[in-house]
C-alpha cells in the first residue's frame, strides 16, 4: 500500500515535471517566430504544443532514460527519482521566474545525481557518464550553434542582401513556420521520453512491470504527451521574451537562421546518437545570428546570465534534489516522507505564485 | 576521463552540422532570391529572366523541401 502511494506521487511529480519542461522550453521553438512576428503568440504556442504532443508518440525509446549511465542503475529507487524530480522542477521554476532559458534534461540529471549522492554516496555516481552526457554536450551545443547560425546569416545576407526588404522578410517569416515546426517536433520526441522513462522506471521498481521485458504502457505515453503539450501551450512567456528580444533584436532572416541552424545541429547530433540540449542550441543560435551581423547587437550581459544559469543548473538541481531526498528520508517511512515533502513543495509553489498574483499580472502574451 | 568522450561522433558532428545548416540557409536564400527577382523581372516585362529566376526558386525550393523531409525522417526513425 505504502509503495503504491509512493508510486502514485512519483507519477504525479513526473507529470508535473513534464509540464514545467513544456512551458520552460516553449521558447526554444517559438520565441524567434513570435519576435519577428512570423506567427502570433497564441498560434505559435498552439502549433508547438500540437507538434510536441505528436512528437511524443513518434519514438518510445525508453533506453534513452535520462539518468542511464550517470547514476548506478541498481541504486535508483522511486524515492531517489522523487527527489530528483523535485530538484528539476524547482530549478525549472527558478530559472523561469528569472526568464532564463536552461536545460530541463540537465536539471533532471542534476536532481537525480543529488538525490542518489545523498542516498548512496559518491560511488553511485558515474563521473564518465556526467562528462559524456552533460559537460561535453553543454560546451559543444551552444558554440556549434553559434558558429553555424553566424555563418548561415552571413550567407543569407550575401545572397538576398540586395533584394527589396518586403518580400525577403515575408519569405523568411514563412520559412520560420517550417523551422519552428521542426524544432517543436524534435523537442516532443526528445523530452516527453524523459518523463515516460522516469514513470516506467518507477513502475519497474515497484514491481508493476517486469524488469527484463516490458512495453511502455499506453497511459504513460498519453499522459506524458498531454502534460508536455499542456505545458507548452501555457507558454513560458518570460523565457520567450528573453530568447526572442532580450538577447538580440532580430529580423526574420536572423530568426530563420537561428532556428534552421539550431535544427540542423540538434538533428545531426540526434542522428549521430549525440543528444544535445535544444535550449543550449537555440540560445547559441540566437547569439550567433546576432553577433555575425554586429557584435554589439548581442546584449552580452543577458547572454552572460544565461550561461551562468547553465553552469549552475547541475549543481543547483543536485543540491535541491539531495535536500528533497534527505528530508523525505528523515521521516523514516518512504510514503510519509514523500507525502510530506510533496505537500510542502506544492504549498511553497502556491505561496510564491499567490504572492506574484497579488503584486499584479505576470508577463502576458502580448508583451512577449 | 577523456576516454568517456566519443571523439569520432563529436568530430563528425563538428563538420556535418555546419554543412547541414549552411545547405538549408543557402537553399532557402535562393528560394527567396529566385521568387523576388522573378517577380521583378515579370513586372519589367523580361520574360526570359523571369523564367530563369523562377527555375532557380523551383530547384532551390525542391532542395529545401528535400532537406526538411530528410530532417523529419531523422526525427521519425529515432
Amino acid at each position: 500500500m505504502d509503495s503504491d502511494l509512493v508510486l502514485i506521487i512519483v507519477v504525479a511529480t513526473a507529470l508535473a515535471f513534464d509540464f514545467t519542461n513544456g512551458f520552460h522550453d516553449t521558447a526554444n521553438a517559438v520565441a524567434t517566430s513570435i519576435s519577428t512576428r512570423a506567427m502570433s503568440p497564441r498560434a505559435a504556442v498552439l502549433m508547438s504544443a500540437t507538434l510536441n504532443f505528436v512528437g511524443a508518440f513518434i519514438s518510445l525509446e525508453v533506453a534513452a532514460t535520462v539518468a542511464k549511465g550517470i547514476v548506478e542503475s541498481d541504486a535508483i529507487t522511486p524515492t531517489i527519482v522523487f527527489g530528483g524530480l523535485i530538484g528539476a522542477i524547482a530549478w525549472n521554476l527558478a530559472t523561469w521566474w528569472f526568464g532564463l532559458p536552461s536545460s530541463s534534461s540537465h536539471a533532471l540529471i542534476g536532481g537525480v545525481v543529488g538525490a542518489a549522492l545523498v542516498a548512496e554516496g559518491p560511488d553511485a555516481i558515474l563521473s564518465d557518464g556526467l562528462i559524456e552526457k552533460v559537460m561535453v554536450p553543454a560546451l559543444v551545443a551552444p558554440i556549434l550553434a553559434f558558429v553555424v547560425a553566424g555563418i548561415a546569416i552571413l550567407v543569407a545576407y550575401r545572397i538576398v542582401g540586395r533584394q527589396r526588404p518586403g518580400p525577403v522578410n515575408h519569405g523568411y517569416k514563412l520559412g520560420q513556420l517550417v523551422s519552428g515546426s521542426l524544432f517543436s517536433l524534435a523537442h516532443g520526441t526528445n523530452d516527453a521520453q524523459k518523463t515516460m522513462g522516469i514513470i516506467t522506471l518507477a513502475l519497474v521498481a515497484n514491481g508493476n512491470l517486469p524488469a527484463d521485458d516490458f512495453d511502455v504502457p499506453t497511459w504513460v505515453v498519453i499522459s506524458s504527451a498531454t502534460a508536455i503539450a499542456l505545458g507548452t501551450y501555457s507558454g513560458g512567456w518570460r523565457i520567450i521574451r528573453t530568447m526572442g528580444s532580450r538577447i538580440i533584436k532580430m529580423d526574420p532572416a536572423q530568426g530563420f537562421s537561428a532556428q534552421s541552424a539550431g535544427a540542423a545541429v540538434v538533428l545531426t547530433a540526434s542522428h549521430l546518437g549525440f543528444p544535445l540540449s535544444t535550449t543550449h542550441v537555440i540560445s547559441g543560435g540566437v547569439m550567433g545570428a546576432g553577433a555575425a551581423k554586429r557584435l554589439s547587437a548581442v546584449r552580452w550581459g543577458v547572454a552572460g546570465n544565461i550561461v551562468l544559469a547553465w553552469v549552475l543548473t547541475l549543481p543547483a538541481a543536485a543540491l535541491i534534489g539531495g535536500l528533497a531526498y534527505g528530508l523525505t528520508s528523515l521521516f523514516g517511512n518512504d510514503a510519509v516522507g514523500v507525502v510530506a515533502v510533496g505537500l510542502s513543495v506544492v504549498a511553497l509553489i502556491a505561496a510564491a505564485f499567490g504572492q506574484r498574483l497579488r503584486r499584479g499580472p505576470a508577463l502576458t502574451a502580448a508583451e512577449a | 576521463m577523456l576516454a568517456a568522450i566519443e571523439w569520432g561522433k563529436l568530430g563528425e558532428l563538428l563538420y556535418v552540422a555546419p554543412i547541414a545548416g549552411i545547405v538549408v540557409a543557402v537553399t532557402y536564400a535562393f528560394v527567396i532570391l529566385g521568387l523576388s527577382r522573378a517577380g521583378d523581372s515579370r513586372r519589367n516585362g523580361a520574360a526570359a529572366a523571369a523564367t530563369f529566376y523562377g527555375l532557380v526558386a523551383l530547384v532551390a525550393g525542391a532542395a529545401f523541401i528535400g532537406s526538411v523531409v530528410y530532417a523529419i525522417s531523422i526525427i521519425v526513425s529515432k
